[in-house]
């Protein structure tokens, strides 16, 4: 219920029945729709950050596996260089043979196919240099021939077996394998060539060499003193394939990747071999420029299968399928909500209908009673007043007859009960003319406008005591003088039926007393009219403010049941009430409250 | 000068009228007693004598309220306007203890309003009232409209 009053407040004043779903159920879904959307978004958004923190992870890794394995194996080279100018920068065939043995190149290098040493060789100097390999090996020869003024020819390979191809073989045949040694040479560093295809590959795959040079002494800082002194270089041939292998091995990888050297693609990953976590639309790709010694290598990285399996997240489309849900949720609720409303107002406008129709009917039934009531009243009030007239008649009547008959009431042989029965006649006539007039003035009770005017307690008191003939001692009146204006005649009319009636029922007027107090009590003046009389027992407390109800039998006493009736009335139509309090035998108290009509609450009534 | 009572009564109900002059005769035998049976009737009556006096004088009238064709009220209202009748004594004699009736008949200048008395004692005891008052007081001569 607290929820609809605040819908109440929020409600368009315009929209309070009938409705479908108003401005604040439109406001509501729209923000849980925003909630949802943002709730899904933002676990898109985080999602897709780590996923994208995972790809630079692996990227970087694969970046920095294959600088570190070059690094590795440039070490090989240099403690090769190192070896070779230990031994005062020439080296015989199996000392070389022994220092490749140690290193356990098909364990510990299984990405080269091999170490060797190349020469740098001069046109004059090469007789000199065959000289030299020839007393090591005899059937040593350069080859293939070529147009360079200079030689670099393989002087050892280890192991020799599967190179056997490249023994004496003179790598300035060809600008790739030149270019690199030159370039090592004369920059004292270590130097890739571009992609070749290794002479002793049966595969033909793609491959480099790598060389690092060494010199005679100490390595020259110029590079005059470099190429004056340079003796000759470490190499070691690569097939890119066997160079992934281990750490790199692409099985453990969730990223694919080719390396291109300039135009040509030195190692491929992406070409249709059978992978199958081959991604055709790979989540994250990126190239990636590595420039090692001397060469610029660009890797193509790409997101497989595997990457993709492990970084797809169910959870933003649970989030958003699962808001969807609650905002379908909220909408039948509020639906039914608005259902509920609408039947509410419509039952309520229905009862409201009904009670609005039972109201007027009602309306109509009380006017229709209170007409008649009005017609009653005035037929009681037209009868007696024209029945007043004939019972006069017949009071004058028998008068008359009794003015006329008086000779023969006095003579011997009259009848007496002639002169009793119309005595009777004229008693009834007399009870007639007080029941008439009792009725009248009942009737008559709050039918003419009444006056207000200064009420005068004491001097209506004092005035009721010598109309009923009553001493100072029978009728005592204490309380507070009471200066308000009120409708007097009426008052008067109550005090003088209270006083009537306690001295028409009273046994004995000689022990008669009755006591009239009166006092204001805020803006009621309160009466109270006690006697000694013999009281009325509590059962008829009620009754005898009835119509024609009086304690007697109708014969033996004067009484005609209206006089209390009146009281009542008159005391009612004030707006008081009256209470008797009484103990048989022990007198009665009338007692009512005759409120002070001041101007605004008179007029009420009055309209009322 | 003690003038015999002279009333000229505007009564509609005879049964009334015969108990009024019965009474009256009890009071005193010379009385006369002229009546109308309504303020129509008295009126034209009135306006006659005033033309040529027939009525015995002085006089004075006992005026019933509740009447036919024309009420007490309105017939009181009529006399007070004439400038031939407005000086007749008139004294509302009825049965209405109206304070309404009481009130409206002095605005009229009625000289007087007496609520007819139940019975015949009553009624008597009135009527000799009356009759001392009549006898009391002094009247002017000739004609009782003023000139």
């Amino acid at each position: 219920m607290t929820s609809y009053s605040t819908l109440s407040l929020l409600r368009p004043a315009t929209s309070i029945h009938r409705s479908g779903l108003n401005l604040f159920h439109v406001i509501v879904i729209a923000l849980s729709l925003i909630m949802t959307v943002s709730a899904w978004q933002f676990s898109k958004y985080q999602i897709e950050t780590r996923k994208l923190a995972r790809f630079e992870m692996m990227r970087d890794r694969v970046v920095g596996q294959i600088t570190e394995r070059m690094l590795k194996y440039e070490d090989a080279l240099w403690a090769g260089a190192s070896m070779v100018k230990s031994h005062g920068g020439d080296i015989s065939f199996t000392q070389w043979r022994a220092f490749a043995d140690h290193l356990q190149i098909d364990q510990k290098y299984p990405g080269i196919n091999g170490i060797g040493v190349v020469h740098y060789v001069s046109e004059a100097g090469l007789p000199d240099y065959l000289d030299r390999m020839n007393t090591q090996r005899p059937l040593f020869n350069i080859h293939p021939t070529h147009g360079e003024s200079h030689y670099i020819p393989i002087s050892f390979i280890e192991p020799e077996e599967p190179n056997v191809a490249t023994v004496g073989l003179d790598l300035a045949f060809e600008a790739k394998r030149r270019t690199a040694a030159l370039a090592s040479r004369d920059s004292g560093e270590a130097r890739i060539t571009g992609p070749i295809v290794l002479v002793q590959d049966a595969g033909h795959t793609p491959g480099f060499l790598f060389y690092v040079p060494f010199y005679r002494g100490e390595t020259p800082t110029t590079l005059a003193g470099r190429r004056a002194h340079a003796v000759g270089a470490v190499y070691a041939p690569f097939i890119t394939r066997k160079l992934m292998a281990g750490p790199l091995d692409k099985h453990l990888r969730g990223v694919r990747f080719s390396i291109t050297d300039g135009d040509e693609t030195i190692y491929d990953e992406h070409v249709d071999d059978g992978d199958s976590l081959r991604d055709l639309s790979p989540m994250f790709s990126e190239t990636v420029s590595i420039d090692l010694y001397g060469r610029s290598w660009t890797l193509d990285m790409r997101t497989n299968l595997a990457f993709r399996a492990a970084n797809t997240y169910s959870q933003p489309t649970l989030i958003f399928l699962a808001g969807l849900l609650i905002e379908c949720l909220i909408i039948a609720l509020l639906l039914l909500m608005t259902r509920a409303n609408n039947h509410a107002v419509a039952y309520a406008d229905e009862v409201t209908l009904a009670l609005r129709d039972e109201s007027k009917k009602l309306t109509a039934a009380n006017a229709a009673l209170s007409g008649k009531n009005k017609e009653l009243e005035q037929f009681a009030y037209i009868a007696s007043h024209d029945l007043k007239t004939p019972i006069r008649g017949i009071g004058g009547l028998t008068e008359m007859l009794q003015d006329d008959l008086e000779p023969y009431f006095l003579s011997d042989d009259a009848n007496p009960d002639v002169a009793v029965n119309l005595e009777r006649i004229r008693d009834r006539v007399r009870r007639m003319n007080e029941l008439t007039g009792g009725i009248m003035e009942f009737s008559r009770i709050g039918r003419f406008d009444e006056s207000s005017e200064p009420v005068d307690v004491p001097g209506i008191v004092d005035s009721l005591r010598s109309d009923f003939g009553l001493t100072d001692d029978q009728l005592q009146m204490t309380g507070s003088d009471i200066a308000v204006s009120i409708d007097t005649f009426s008052f008067r009319r109550v005090i003088e039926n209270l006083i009537g009636n306690a001295i028409k029922y009273h046994e004995d007027r000689d022990t008669l007393k009755i006591d009239v107090t009166v006092q204001r009590t805020g803006n009621t003046i309160q009466v109270s009219v006690s006697d000694n009389g013999p009281g009325i027992a509590p059962e008829y407390h009620t009754k005898i403010f009835e119509m024609f109800q009086t304690l007697r039998a109708g014969n033996k006493t004067d009484s005609t049941g209206i006089g209390l009736a009146i009281v009542k009335k008159a005391v009612e139509r004030h707006g008081g009430r009256i209470d008797v309090r009484s103990t048989p035998g022990e007198g009665a108290t009338f007692v009512f409250g005759w409120p002070v009509s001041d101007g605004l609450s008179s007029r009420v009534d009055k309209a009322a | 000068m003690a003038d015999d009572m002279n009333i000229f009564i505007v009564e509609d109900n005879d049964l009334d009228a015969e108990i009024l002059e019965r009474g009256l005769r009890k009071v005193d035998a010379s009385v006369s007693l002229t009546r109308a049976r309504d303020g129509v009737e008295a009126l034209e009556m009135l306006t006659q004598d005033a033309v040529t006096p027939t009525l015995p004088r002085p006089f004075f009238i006992l005026l019933d309220i509740n009447m036919p064709r024309m009420n007490g009220h309105e017939f009181l209202a009529q006399v007070r306007a004439s400038e031939d009748l407005k000086d007749t004594l008139v004294f509302v004699f009825t049965t209405s203890s109206n304070q309404a009736d009481i009130d409206r008949a002095y605005r009229n200048n009625a000289n007087g309003y007496i609520v007819k008395p139940t019975g015949s004692s009553g009624l008597d005891q009135v009527l000799q009232l009356l009759n001392n008052f009549w006898k009391v007081c002094e009247h002017p001569v000739g004609k009782l409209s003023a000139p």
